[in-house]
């Protein structure tokens, strides 16, 4: 490793381990205000914070196992993982939406996702459907 | 309500400013890029849902009409529901997701669930 990389590595380093204070930081400030923003919008807040939360620590791991010459492509699963994770929730948070009709096929955006979610039910269910056989 | 609002706004600014600036570091790096793409997405997720909170605290002692944020914050969650759904269908004909693959199940009976509510809408026209 060069030491401009090596220069670059430390400084993307330090930089995460900044923002990870920060948001531990950000999230007990976040407590002070609960009576006060809506429940939705703190909700995405906190979505917000876990996403960054665990991309960050992503990275960082990608960077401590290239630093020790290790191979981080393992670390790839989790972050799949983590995508479903992401993706169930907001599927469960759109489909109660869509009962309370806060969401109706006139919202700006329903069609795209309509569209989106027909392409992935496909592939996913080949996936069970080959387990099934 | 207790007032930590200032302090809290000036932790908001600094974050989105620190996280843009580790947002630029981070493109120098030596990475992955799936593991960018979430990081990018991770950074803009945020900066949204704090300038929500932000726009929240601010139009409140301003005496303005909060509920203005929420339109905006429910269409960013639909624009980040398309792409999720839309990156999954790209991990799974990939077969980077397989059976194995964690919360399948969980994300099966969630697809469903959104797509039984979704069909009815579309077939009507």
């Amino acid at each position: 490793m060069s030491e401009s990389e090596s220069d670059i590595k430390k400084g993307i380093a330090t930089r995460l381990e900044s923002v990870a204070q920060e948001i531990r930081e950000l999230e007990k400030a976040i407590k002070f205000i609960d009576t006060a923003v809506d429940p939705r919008v703190l909700s995405d807040f906190r979505q917000a914070i876990d996403h960054i939360r665990l991309t960050a620590w992503t990275v960082q791991s990608w960077l401590d196992q290239r630093n020790r010459g290790r191979d981080p492509s393992p670390l790839l699963p989790l972050l799949t993982a983590e995508r479903i994770r992401r993706a169930v929730q907001l599927n469960s948070d759109l489909a109660r939406d869509l009962d309370s009709i806060q969401l109706t096929m006139n919202t700006e955006g329903v069609e795209e996702l309509y569209r989106a979610v027909q392409r992935v039910y496909r592939p996913l269910a080949r996936v069970f459907e080959k387990h099934e056989r | 309500m207790t007032e930590p609002e200032p302090n809290l706004l000036e932790r908001l600014e600094k974050s989105k400013r620190d996280l843009q600036e580790l947002d630029e570091a981070i493109r120098e790096g030596d990475i992955d890029p799936r593991v960018l793409r979430e990081f990018r997405d991770a950074v803009d997720h945020i900066r949204l849902t704090a300038w929500a909170v932000q726009q929240w605290i601010e139009k409140q002692a301003q005496k303005g009409d909060v509920y203005s944020v929420l339109p905006l914050l429910a269409a960013e969650r639909l624009r980040r529901a398309t792409q999720l759904n839309h990156n999954l269908t790209g991990d799974l004909d990939a077969a980077e997701i397989t059976i194995e693959t964690e919360g399948l199940e969980q994300l099966q009976k969630s697809v469903e669930g959104l797509h039984n509510r979704l069909a009815p809408l579309f077939k009507k026209r």
